[in-house]
């Protein structure tokens, strides 16, 4: 499974400048991984659904995504290897390939990659689709051509995968397996974009949901409007923005468990540390720790509280009044003795 | 999963069965049962979704919330590593670099890594921070006189040194071949790794195959009547050694047969070794102590290296 490696990559052959060195750094395994990047490949002919699909997620994808411009003659379920050699030249490692012909029309397959080897291949038949809307907005000023949406490229998309089917392996009538496990696995690959540390309440604008129903994938995408609701929590809507398709389950190519598995190997640091010591209390939200001293138990009678000098100052005076409250929990000064 | 709309806006959501969460990518898996086709259905749904996620970031069990630019950021939870989250890399888990050679020795000696200069120094010159080598360096600037002209325009002949060798010249060949010392270092380092990488499996690959044999061998049928694993290739333990006839029965045939093993390009019979043994016979005869030939502790043989005692014969011959 693991791909012979080139002189350049085994370092026989040196990078000669500063950029081929941080190209090969980039390119390279890392326990922390890049985006990864998609490309959108167009086989023997091409429809015009296929066509605005490409361009619908190319724009959502971007800058993680790349569209050739020529079409390529690959038959992914046949022979794969081009796939693989054009994922290994441009450093990606989802793919996505369109074609068209009477026996499988409007046809969409997605594939994921591991070492730019094949891992997993689902073909998809588009139907029902509705394109990415564009508004056109009248101004004499300024006219310009934007997507009603207002989304920003690049903006992390929540995904939602409804349906019972989705936990379900169908075993159909040739005795093969289409694991739905497998598949939601590859559409949370292939949708989900950049990892993120830290979210923009604001920013949760883009949501996309899949729901599976006898063997058709409802594609549905929408905007997100958070309105007041009293509480902390806002209120959801949705507003329809279109990238909708109704994608029928075709053929599959899912890599055997144990591939998979090593394909899901992580690295040794990368698992959540076990945060030690730190409890909530669930009815107050506190956080709570618990400080270990090193002797035995505090012998209380012997604390010393007295300290003698500062104890038996008197407090400065003052009178209270509803501005001078809030003195009452600074810290008040003592003079120097 | 019906939304209360009683005048008020709520942001409860009811399911029968719960949800599960990934916080860092944004998922949501729902297992419930569908109810519906339409459009209207599925919007629905999907709003009742991304009102159970959103809750679930802004509540923020345990998450960590600033206020960054005037908007409130929340940091999101580790990714779930579990058999519904877990997704596949891109590219394998990157290896740990083995040590090169001047490493392990470094290591086993004590030896610190050499502590990292800074790239700029001060030239006192030209009064300016330059890099410590490269382009436009500091130790540059020293060699150039006022006009720009190299003050290393004229070197004196030591009385050791050979006048027809131009300096310069020497100091580029010099420099030539320290580059080409270090490449080739350097790609020994690479291929010793590269074979570490492989003796290490062929090494536990033989020593797996060793302690299955013995295993074998420990039963009282001396692996015999055992069960085979599917794909097991039976292991021929023990048995008699087979041995083919050097000769030939047919008389005019086993006379070519000799000629055609003595002359072969890679003869069976090996003359060198079977004079040897003679010999050694004879010396064990005469009551001569006879040296082995030097062999290693798993009996393999050192091959091509030819042992003090053989080339003594040689001479003595």
């Amino acid at each position: 499974m693991v791909a012979s490696k080139t002189a350049v990559e085994s370092g026989v052959v040196r990078a000669k400048n500063a950029r081929q060195k941080r190209k090969l750094l980039n390119e390279a395994p890392k326990v922390f991984e890049n985006a990864k990047s998609t490309i959108f490949i167009k086989g023997g002919n091409v429809s015009d659904i296929i066509t605005n699909v490409f361009t619908d997620l190319h724009r959502l994808k971007s800058p993680h995504s790349l569209v050739f411009k020529k079409k390529n003659i690959v038959r992914p379920f046949e022979d794969a290897s081009s796939l693989e050699f054009f994922s290994k030249k441009t450093d990606s490692s989802l793919i996505g390939f369109g074609s068209h012909n009477k026996k499988r029309p409007h046809n969409f397959v997605i594939a994921r990659t591991f070492d730019h080897q094949i891992l997993d291949m689902v073909e998809l038949g588009i139907g029902n689709y509705v394109a990415l809307k564009y508004e056109f907005t009248r101004s004499f000023i300024l006219p310009f051509f934007s997507p009603s949406a207002e989304i920003a490229m690049g903006t992390k998309p929540m995904l939602s995968f409804a349906g019972d089917a989705w936990e379900n392996v169908l075993e159909l009538k040739d005795g093969s397996k289409i694991d739905f496990k497998r598949i939601r696995s590859l559409f949370v690959d292939f949708f989900r974009g950049d990892t993120i540390d830290n979210v923009r309440r604001t920013g949760l604008e883009l949501l996309m949901q899949f729901t599976l129903q006898e063997g058709v994938i409802s594609m549905r995408t929408y905007k997100v409007i958070m309105k007041k609701s009293g509480q902390e929590e806002p209120r959801v809507e949705l507003e329809s923005i279109g990238l909708n398709m109704d994608l029928t389950v075709r053929r599959t190519q899912l890599s055997n468990p144990t591939n998979f598995k090593k394909a899901c190997k992580q690295p040794a640091g990368i698992k959540e540390k076990n945060r030690k010591n730190i409890t909530k209390d669930g009815l107050t939200g506190e956080v709570r720790g618990t400080v270990h001293l090193p002797s035995a138990r505090q012998n209380l009678d012997e604390i010393a509280l007295n300290h003698k000098k500062v104890m038996k100052r008197p407090m400065p005076e003052k009178e209270i009044d509803s501005e001078d409250e809030k003195e009452f929990d600074q810290d008040v000064e003592m003079e120097e003795m | 999963m019906e939304v209360e709309k009683v005048g008020a806006v709520t942001v409860e959501v009811e399911k029968v069965l719960e949800p599960q969460f990934d916080l860092k990518d944004l998922l949501i898996f729902d297992t419930n049962e569908l109810t519906g086709k339409s459009n209207e259905y599925l919007k629905d749904l999907a709003r009742d979704n991304a009102q159970l996620l959103i809750n679930q970031i802004f509540k923020g069990d345990g998450l960590e919330t600033e206020v960054v630019n005037d908007s409130i950021v929340t940091e999101l939870p580790d990714k779930k590593y579990d058999d519904v989250f877990i997704q596949p890399r891109e590219k394998p888990v990157p290896k740990k670099a083995a040590q090169t050679k001047w490493e392990a020795y470094a290591t086993l000696k004590g030896i610190n890594p050499k502590k990292k200069k800074s790239r700029m120094v001060w030239c006192e010159i030209t009064n300016s921070w330059k890099p410590r080598w490269g382009y436009m360096r500091a130790e540059k600037a020293s060699q150039l006189n006022k006009n720009d002209e190299s003050k290393d325009w004229i070197r004196e002949i030591k009385p050791h040194e050979d006048p027809n060798v131009d300096p310069w010249e020497k100091e580029k060949a010099e420099k030539k071949e320290r580059v080409a010392k270090n490449e080739h270092a350097r790609l020994k380092n690479i291929a010793r790794q590269r074979g570490m990488n492989n003796a290490k499996k062929q090494q536990d690959k033989d020593e797996l195959r060793d302690s299955f044999r013995k295993a074998k061998y420990s039963t009282a049928s001396l692996g015999n009547f055992d069960k085979a694993v599917e794909g097991e290739k039976k292991e021929k333990i023990g048995g008699k050694k087979k041995y083919n006839a050097l000769f030939s029965k047919d008389a005019e045939a086993e006379q070519k047969q000799i000629l055609d093993l003595m002359s072969a390009k890679n003869p069976k019979f090996n003359k060198n070794s079977a004079a040897d043994k003679v010999l050694n016979l004879e010396k064990r005869k005469a009551g001569g102590k006879v040296q082995k030939r030097n062999f290693k502790a798993d009996g393999k043989s050192r091959k091509g290296k030819p042992t003090g005692n053989k080339v003594a014969n040689r001479r003595q011959r």
